[in-house]
Formats: C-alpha cells, structure tokens, sequence
C-alpha cells in the first residue's frame, strides 16, 4: 500500500510537471514571448511564362 | 487546480496600442512588411469614409493613371492601393477581417485576375507571410465578433500548409489548436483542451488607432473620354512590330525568342469545383456581404490575340459574375473571349492594364463611388 501511494504520487507529479512544461508551456506565462517572425520555405517567383 | 485557479486570477487581456497618423494618401504598399506604418495606413484607410481602397496584384504600377494616383492627383480623393503579384482574395480576406471594427460601409474594389484561378491551389505561403501580418492573425484570432467560420478557414490553410513555414509561431499554433478542422495531433488537442478549460491564453490584441486625415476634394476639369482616346492612339503607335497589339519593348523583351519566333502560351482549362481560388471568392464575398462594405470588382482579361484559347475560361467567369451579381456587387467584366471583342490598348501587353484600360477602370470607379468626371 505504502508502495502503491509513493509511485502513484511520484506519475502524478511526474504527469503533471510534463502537462505544466511542455503542453501548458508555464513559463510563457511568467516572460512574454516575443511572436517568431515566420517565414516561408517556399520562394515564387513571379514569372508570366 | 491550485495553479490554475492563481493564473486565471493573474490573467489578463492585454491591448496593444497601435497608433499612428495617417500619412500615405495615395499610391500603394505592395505589402504589410514595412511593419506598423503601413498596418495604420491601410487601417485608415479603410475607416476613413470616402477614402477608396484597392486591393491588386501584378498590373498595379507607377503609371498616372492608376486610380491611385489618378483621382488624389486630379480629383484630391484619398485612394490607396494594397498589393503586388500573388495578392489574392484569400490574403484581401484576411486583412479585411484585420480590420474587422471599422470596415463596415468601407468602400473598397478588388482587382480579379483570371490567372490565379488555373492552377486552383489559392495563395502561397510567401503571399501570405507578405500579407496574413503578425497582428492581423493576432487580431483575428481575438476578435470575438469575427465569425468561427473565417477563424476556421484560416486555421485550416495553417495546418494544410505548415510545413511549408520555417516554424510554427504562436499565432499559428493557436489558429490550429482551436479552430482548425483538420487533424490535430495528440498534444495539440491537450493543449487546446487546457487553453479552453482553463482559460488559459494569454491575449494581446492590437488596436489600431490611425488619426485620419481630411480629403480636400477638387473639381474635375477634364474630358475622361477625350484621354482615354487619345492614350488609346498612343498606345497603338507603340505597337508596331507584332500582331499582339502589345508594347514593342514587351513584346521584344518577353515574347521574342532568340532565334526570331514567338513564343506561345496555351491556357489549361481551370477547374470550378474544388478551386481553393474560388472557395476563397466565395468566402470573400460573404464577407463584404456580411460587412455591407460599398464593394466593386473588376476583373482583368486576358489579351485575346495571344491567347487563343480564353474560351475556356468561360464557364469560369459566367460563375465569377453570377456570384458577384447575386451578392449585388458592382463588376467590371473586362474578360473577353475573342479578337473581336477586345478594346485594343485595354491591356498593355498580354494580361496586365495600360493607360486605356486604367481610365475605363477609373471611369466605372467613378460611377459607383463619385460620378464626378
């Protein structure tokens, strides 16, 4: 029983700080991210033929 | 739940404060990446009431005649243009929903051209980098008056067209994770779930406040008739070494191979049913609809003495014109599909407008928002 609660607590806090750090992205709360200026991989250029 | 509760306490709506004086009267952006000085002068243009908006691609130039130049130079009207080659309606749509607060009764005229209608796959991501702008998305996104529908629609070119991008910002992801009808990834969905349960996002939404100017309207002196006869000779004086009546510079430059023949051009017949191009009209002129925007459009030919096949575009325009007058919006149909319906000069060379062209187009612009000239 001691056993069952000491791994039960050990996922949870394990489960939850993997929530909190990769899916929540908590940091992102305490230091505002800039926005990532995105570009395309792709140039077309422009031909009328 | 501790957490949760202590952050959606802490959270709070930010609103980034765009603002600016509007400077640029006239003339175009060919795109947004000048940053926030062209962001507050398309803005305001589209709230300043009476002030012309145009929204092209590649015929757009630094002739005189383009309304643009043309009516704040003889007219004092406030026009501004928007666009290069590639701006199409999926990148008009999305800065229109950028301007969502102010675009009601906003007078605007898209310029359509049949081209980007054939290979049917819509806008390209580097036209959409160039013109889908950080705070626009971010603004869109926010928006709660902006119909799901159009958050979708975006969200769902996103996801399409993602790996085509250098990254995936944090716009992105959010378009994706919660208005994206495509498949998500495992993650996403948990990530979406938390955000919406917890109501967790951060939000930053840019408002723009562009302090208008005033148009100083003059009085027309001039005969549109008159010049547009006169540019239409000029025109034809400059046509003389090929039966395309296109500019002989062009036709050296483009149309004349090294070893002295012509090259030649055959139309592919575009498709109508599951045209991203066309879905994109359509969700377009929902949109001007919806808005009650004072919209015109005008669609651009092709030049029929190269082309000999525009035929097959047919079909394709009667359905382009059948939308437009269902929606009751004003058209231009400049699209001919023979030699002998076509006005010659319309078009400088094989598909973009000449000087004539330009005051036909100025002519229709003035009968719908100035019956001035």
């Amino acid at each position: 029983m001691k056993r069952f609660l000491k791994n039960l607590l050990i996922y949870t806090l394990l489960v939850t700080g993997y929530l909190f750090i990769y899916v929540v992205d908590i940091e992102s709360y305490f230091f505002q991210k800039n926005e990532e200026e995105i570009k395309s991989k792709v140039d077309f250029v422009y031909q009328q033929f | 739940m501790v957490y949760f509760l202590f952050f959606q306490q802490k959270r709070e709506v930010k609103t980034n404060i765009i603002h600016g004086q509007q400077n640029q009267i006239k003339f175009r952006y060919s795109n947004f990446t000048k940053g926030k000085e062209a962001e507050i002068d398309y803005i305001a243009s589209i709230k300043n009431k009476g002030q012309l908006t145009l929204f092209g691609s590649s015929e757009f130039s630094d002739s005189p005649f383009v309304p643009y130049n043309f009516f704040p130079d003889s007219t004092g009207r406030f026009v501004l243009g928007v666009g290069h080659a590639h701006h199409q309606h999926f990148s008009v749509l999305i800065e229109l929903l950028a301007s969502n607060d102010v675009n009601e009764n906003s007078e605007i005229c898209v310029f359509l051209s049949p081209g980007w209608f054939e290979n049917g796959e819509g806008t390209n991501t580097e036209a959409f980098i160039e013109f889908a702008r950080p705070n626009f998305l971010k603004k869109i996104l926010n928006d709660p008056k902006i119909d799901v529908a159009y958050k979708k629609y975006i969200a769902d070119y996103i996801y399409q067209n993602r790996s085509q991008f250098t990254g995936i910002s944090q716009t992105f992801s959010q378009f994706i994770n919660h208005f994206s009808s495509k498949k998500k990834t495992f993650l996403g969905g948990i990530d979406a779930f938390m955000h919406e349960t917890f109501n967790l996002d951060t939000v930053v939404i840019p408002n723009y406040q562009p302090e208008l100017k005033t148009a100083r309207h003059k009085k027309w002196k001039g005969n549109t008739e008159e010049i547009a006869q006169q540019l239409q000779q000029e025109f034809l004086q400059k046509c003389k070494n090929n039966p395309f009546y296109v500019d002989d510079a062009y036709f050296n430059k483009y149309l004349l191979k090294k070893d002295g023949s012509i090259k030649t051009v055959t139309l592919k017949t575009p498709k109508i049913e599951g045209n991203k191009e066309f879905e994109d009209l359509k969700m377009l002129v929902q949109y001007i609809n919806e808005r009650k925007m004072k919209a015109s459009f005008v669609i651009i030919p092709y030049n029929p003495y190269y082309y000999t096949n525009t035929e097959i575009f047919n079909p394709l325009i009667n359905e382009i014109t059948t939308l437009l007058n269902q929606n009751e919006i004003p058209t231009l149909n400049l699209f001919v599909d023979d030699t002998s319906k076509y006005e010659k000069g319309i078009l400088s060379d094989v598909m973009h407008l000449g000087d004539y062209g330009w005051m036909r187009v100025n002519q229709f612009l003035d009968s719908i928002y100035y019956q001035q000239l």
